[in-house]
């Protein structure tokens, strides 16, 4: 397939824009993995991949948007369970698509409360979201007396683990989510308006942006994307529970951060965030398949995250060599 | 007079620039040297060599007759150099006496122990030294920038610095602060210290300094006694070409355009800011702020923008009263705002030059209802900016915190015009910009100002204010003290109304 | 200056605000042997706590000492039976010491953010204590010589309570007196500057982790010897009950103020309010509940403050 020149260079324009280096990561992966397991030949592997991968992502996606505004949400675990019992609980009553609708705007509603915390009354990210980390857990223990509730209806099962023309169903849910959200974070101005402000409050403020309005958007949009995943996962696992998913916030964060977007705002990607979830689901793959033992591969996962936050480090290590090197070579030829 | 340092020959390179090239000269122990330049000069480069942050590539620096090798922050303290830099490096957590004392601590001969009246009286002894008004308990964070500053000398002092390095010791003082600050020079002059005085008030190196260096893009142009210069041989000296023209012609003066108060202004007041202030600005007029730090003038100005709220009074835009909560408000009202801390409050570092100009007119530039962001437009937005203002970037998506200072400024001047403003607010426009740039910024506001925008600005820089303005306020203690036109713009005129000694209003005329 | 005084001694106040809450529901609370028993509950998350005082006051977090309790349990678990209960506990020490070094030199010398970085190691220590137990418990129900840390006492005073004191007390005195205490203080405060002013900020940061590290050891030797066993599972959300005290406590988020006191203060009604919810007879969710709800009134109680204080201004 020839492309033409203005495509080609709009696609290598692309390539360079945002550090994409996560993809090559991603791509070098699956050809190490190709290359040494059978299994990784297999279509219905990167299938099977793509389908874990949308768990965390769908969640990542405004988690992206929150890191980049400079806040993050230690509370999306407990909200997931909570919303995960609500979706499990009302869409035997409500039908499916009135049901997922339902679980969004309950999750737009638990971002909302958060982003009161935060944004209106002008508490640390960190602590308000650790109290509700706690609350919203303890709320669906409460709710459910501990217990959890089923729903095994095809229908609703369906979407965690059923696919369409192949295509697994909760990956198109991502895929769909992705390129929404990216659209919303370059073309829209609420897009530049996050931007602005993960890159000075002040500044931005100067500028008109409505930046307590525009914080509690972020939150809220984590709630909704929460309550997606939530649905995603509680078809998945035809159940929900008040104990599900212990340290999933730390998974999602992991994510957005593997992708580049830098923990202190004002800049970031969802397509990099949508790799690097996917890394993630085909590290974890691969481990199984290569008969990792379970608890090593945590270890496993420790040190890739270190290895891939250290990256920045190294990076400035390295180009400051480079750039001594060259420095040297400059002032030795004169 | 034996020399404290001689700088021989020093060359440092960075990936694209030359910061100092074959830089000599020598600064007599126990003198006031100052050294002025551009941004860009090298004086920074220069400094940070000298304190032991970076390496020269080239040459070498002879301290009291022996080559020393500064190839650290510790090399250089041994040498007994000491560098305040223009941002504090304090702990604002930390009392004034840890923050002197902290890599040093006073302890108990075999156990860790701190000896808190040892460090209390030491402390108290290196005060004493200098005259300063400190207490060696009160917390860094509740000192005023001032105070602050005397915390640095002090620190300095305790390393037993011979050589005392201070980097835009004035940009955050004023008035009687400045000349506090004299005064502490004179005194460690008196105890033999070395002094290195980097400034861009040509004023403050007149009023201080024995001898002026100058470098000029990384060139070592002259050294000077103080008293044989003029100002406007050191600015040649600086710039390298003559700057008579260096200020625009004065703006059109009253009369020439119709009178239409684009702004007006009436008994605004804001509870210990400022009271009763009133005052109107015309179409193409360009009105200076002047006064002291503290004075009110610039809770002034942010109340025009909405950035501050007034307890009462009115404002009128185009004569019709309204209301400016917020900076969306006076937006929509065609009023613009730029930052004197382009750093802090006026770029978006990370993100792209075209990003940065079009922000404040983003749902302008959209399609379909405001969903969709119209590239092209954006696009030919900045190439429109990049015209007027001559905007120098190596691509439309190079991140801003790349550009000069004085390219960041015009993308932050850009960002407010290109909301199509009646009014504009600068807020000290030219802080820290070389003398090139500020040519150039001059020139832009004569051009808006013939274009009929109305130009308040608020600035230090005395000289500035008097020859860009059509007319100049004076605010004392919150109310306005002197409405000064024509002749009375002057700064010994300035000076007395700034300081509440004279008053010079349309009333008293 | 009023928000300062409220910060530090809001937690002071709220304490004796449930305290009193629940003596009332519950009489039994204030009985002396209940009181010993919060104590000693207590001391596990208080010792803990202590450390984090010191990681939060100078600027990061550890996320990983939970890891470390696990790792802990099992050292203890799988080699009290072969080399007794000090030389177990000398190892472990020991490993806790190296896993906080660890942690301290991927902070500096890799140039990470203190949350990104124990949030890796916290994954690797767990994965680390899971492989070298298999998963399985380490019990030790035959060696009972670890009970002394909980089931014993000195001069009549329980152990854990007497530990408390002592690792309260030396936090303390090292927190005040001694230029470590303020160069944690100062780092907290502003790095750079530190930096430039020759503290030895590398050799500061690794010590801190070391701190934090030790004293999620001590917390584990007390938890082992409350359930003599050893296991790879326990422990998770411990980090964050350690910051919890911490930040109710009045250590500022932000760095440089830390409140020794206020840690344990905090520490101990937050095991008050779980004691007074299990006389009460309310199952432990509900403590979670109740964790999160202080917080939310620490925070409402702040910003409330706060939003007076700058309409007035």
């Amino acid at each position: 397939m020839k492309l033409n020149v203005p495509a080609r260079a709009a696609l290598l324009a692309w390539f360079n824009a945002r550090e994409r280096g996560i993809l090559f990561a991603l791509l070098i992966f699956w050809a190490v993995c190709a290359a040494t397991n059978p299994m990784f030949r297999d279509i219905s592997t990167y299938l099977s991949i793509l389908r874990e991968s949308s768990f965390v992502g769908v969640a990542a996606i405004g988690m992206t948007f929150c890191i980049i505004t400079g806040d993050f949400d230690l509370s999306v675990g407990s909200m997931l369970s909570l919303l995960g019992i609500a979706m499990v609980a009302m869409v035997g009553r409500t039908g499916l698509v009135p049901g997922i609708l339902a679980v969004t705007l309950l999750g737009a509603a638990c971002g909302v409360f958060n982003g009161v915390l935060v944004s209106r009354l002008r508490n640390p990210a960190f602590i308000a979201t650790l109290a509700m980390y706690y609350i919203y857990r303890a709320v669906a223990y409460i709710v459910t007396t501990g217990k959890p509730v089923e729903f095994q209806e095809p229908w609703f099962t369906d979407m965690g683990n059923g696919s369409v023309a192949g295509i697994p169903t909760p990956f198109l849910f991502f895929v769909v989510l992705v390129v929404v959200g990216t659209y919303v974070l370059r073309r829209t101005p609420f897009g530049r308006a996050a931007l602005a402000i993960g890159n000075s409050v002040r500044a931005s403020q100067i500028s008109g942006v409505r930046i307590a309005r525009m914080r509690m958007l972020m939150f809220t949009l984590v709630g909704a994307f929460t309550g997606v995943a939530a649905m995603l996962i509680s078809s998945r696992m035809w159940s929900a529970n008040s104990g599900m998913k212990v340290g999933y916030e730390f998974d999602v964060i992991a994510a957005v951060v593997l992708g580049g977007t830098s923990l202190s705002g004002g800049k970031g990607s969802v397509v990099n965030t949508f790799v690097a979830s996917i890394f993630f689901a085909s590290l974890n793959t691969a481990m199984n398949m290569f008969h990792v033992d379970s608890y090593m591969q945590r270890v496993v996962i420790g040190i890739v995250l270190l290895f891939a936050f250290s990256l920045t480090g190294i990076r400035g290590f390295v180009a400051e060599r480079v750039r001594l090197r060259r420095e040297r070579a400059a002032v030795a030829s004169t | 007079m034996a020399d404290a340092i001689e700088i021989r020959s020093i060359t440092k390179t960075f990936p694209g620039v030359t910061a100092l090239s074959d830089v000599s000269f020598s600064i007599h122990a126990g003198e006031v040297h100052a050294v002025v330049g551009e941004n860009g000069a090298g004086k920074s480069t220069l400094m940070k060599i000298l304190g032991g942050v970076y390496q020269a590539d080239r040459g070498e620096i002879v301290i009291d007759g022996a080559v020393a090798h500064l190839r650290s922050v510790q090399e250089a303290v041994a040498h007994r150099i000491s560098v305040i830099y223009q941002e504090f490096n304090l702990m604002p957590e930390l009392t004034v006496a840890e923050n002197i004392f902290v890599a040093d601590l006073p302890t108990r001969r075999f156990l860790p122990l701190l000896r808190m009246k040892a460090l209390r009286e030491r402390t108290r002894e290196l005060i004493d030294r200098l005259s300063l008004d400190l207490s060696p308990s009160a917390l860094v964070k509740n000192l005023s920038v001032p105070r602050r500053q005397m915390v640095e000398i002090a620190k300095a002092l305790h390393l037993d610095a011979s050589i005392i390095i201070m980097d835009e010791p004035t940009a955050a003082l004023a008035g009687a602060e400045v000349d506090k600050l004299y005064q502490i020079i004179r005194t460690l002059k008196s105890q033999g210290k070395t002094i290195l005085y980097i400034s861009h008030r040509l004023k403050e190196i007149f009023d201080v300094a024995d001898r002026v260096t100058v470098l000029r893009d990384g060139r070592f142009i002259a050294t000077e006694e103080v008293s044989g210069l003029t100002q406007d041989a050191v600015v040649r000296m600086m710039v390298g070409r003559d700057v008579t023209h260096f200020y625009p012609h004065a703006p059109a003066s009253e009369g020439a355009l119709p009178a239409a108060a684009a702004l007006s202004v009436h008994e605004l007041t804001r509870e210990g800011a400022f009271e009763r202030v009133s005052f109107s600005v015309n179409k193409g007029e360009i009105l200076g702020i002047a006064g002291l730090m503290g004075s009110g003038r610039e809770e002034l100005l942010k109340a025009l923008y909405g950035l501050v709220p007034c307890d009462s009074g009115e404002i009128r835009v185009g004569g019709r009263p309204v209301r400016i909560a917020n900076p969306q408000d006076a937006i929509r009202l065609g009023i613009g705002f730029v930052t004197e801390d382009r750093k802090d409050s006026g770029i978006f570092p990370l993100m792209s030059v075209k990003e940065n100009v079009s922000l404040n007119v983003i749902r302008r530039l959209t399609r379909a209802a405001g969903t969709y962001i119209d590239i092209r437009r954006e696009r030919a937005l900045l190439a429109e900016y990049t015209r007027f203002l001559n905007l120098r970037f190596a691509s439309e998506s190079q991140q801003v915190m790349y550009l000069s200072g004085g390219n960041q400024q015009k993308i932050v001047l850009s960002r407010a015009l290109a909301a199509e403003c009646g009014i504009l607010l600068l807020l000290e426009p030219t802080r820290g910009i070389d003398v090139g740039a500020k040519a150039e910024i001059y020139q832009l506001l004569g051009e808006l100002s013939r274009k009929g925008i109305a130009l308040v600005i608020v600035s230090s820089d005395l000289p500035e204010l008097i020859a860009v303005s059509s007319r100049v306020l004076v605010v004392w203690q919150g109310r306005i003290t002197g409405e000064l036109r024509g002749a009375d713009i002057e700064e010994n005129t300035i000076m007395q109304c700034a300081t509440g000694s004279r008053q010079l209003t349309r009333g008293e005329r | 200056m009023l928000g300062r005084i409220w910060e530090r001694y809001f937690i002071y106040l709220v304490a004796a605000v449930m305290l009193g809450v629940f003596a009332i529901l519950t009489p039994n609370i204030l009985s002396g042997a209940n009181i010993i028993n919060v104590l000693t509950n207590a001391a596990t998350v208080a010792i803990a706590a202590a450390g984090m005082t010191f990681a939060i006051t100078g600027g990061g977090f550890d996320l990983s000492i939970g890891s470390t309790l696990a790792i802990t349990t099992c050292v203890l678990g799988r080699l009290i039976p072969e080399l007794g209960l000090w030389g177990s506990f000398a190892i472990a020490l020991a490993v806790g010491t190296l896993l906080g070094a660890v942690n301290g030199i991927i902070i500096t010398k890799f140039q990470i953010q203190t949350f990104v970085a124990t949030l890796s190691t916290m994954i690797i220590y767990r994965g680390l204590a899971l492989i070298y137990t298999q998963g399985h418990d380490a019990t030790l129900y035959s060696y009972l010589d670890i009970k002394v840390f909980t089931g014993g006492d000195i001069l009549g005073v329980p152990v854990p309570i007497v530990l408390t004191a002592c690792v309260f007390l030396l936090a303390f005195a090292v927190y005040r007196w001694t230029p470590f205490g303020v160069q944690v203080r100062s780092i907290g405060s502003n790095i750079t500057a530190s930096r430039v002013s020759g503290i030895p900020v590398d050799r500061t940061l690794i010590a801190i982790f070391v701190v934090t590290s030790v004293t999620a050891v001590l917390s584990g030797t007390l938890l082992t010897s409350q359930l003599l066993t050893g296991n790879g599972r326990v422990g998770q959300g411990f980090e964050l009950e350690a910051i919890t005290a911490t930040i109710l406590g009045g250590t500022s988020l932000s760095g440089g103020r830390g409140n020794i006191w206020g840690t344990l203060v905090a520490a101990l009604l937050l095991t008050i309010i779980a004691n007074g919810l299990n006389l009460l007879g309310l199952p432990d969710q509900y403590q979670r509940l109740a964790k999160g709800l202080i917080f939310i009134l620490a925070l409402t109680a702040d910003s409330v403050g706060r939003l007076i204080r700058e309409r007035r201004s």
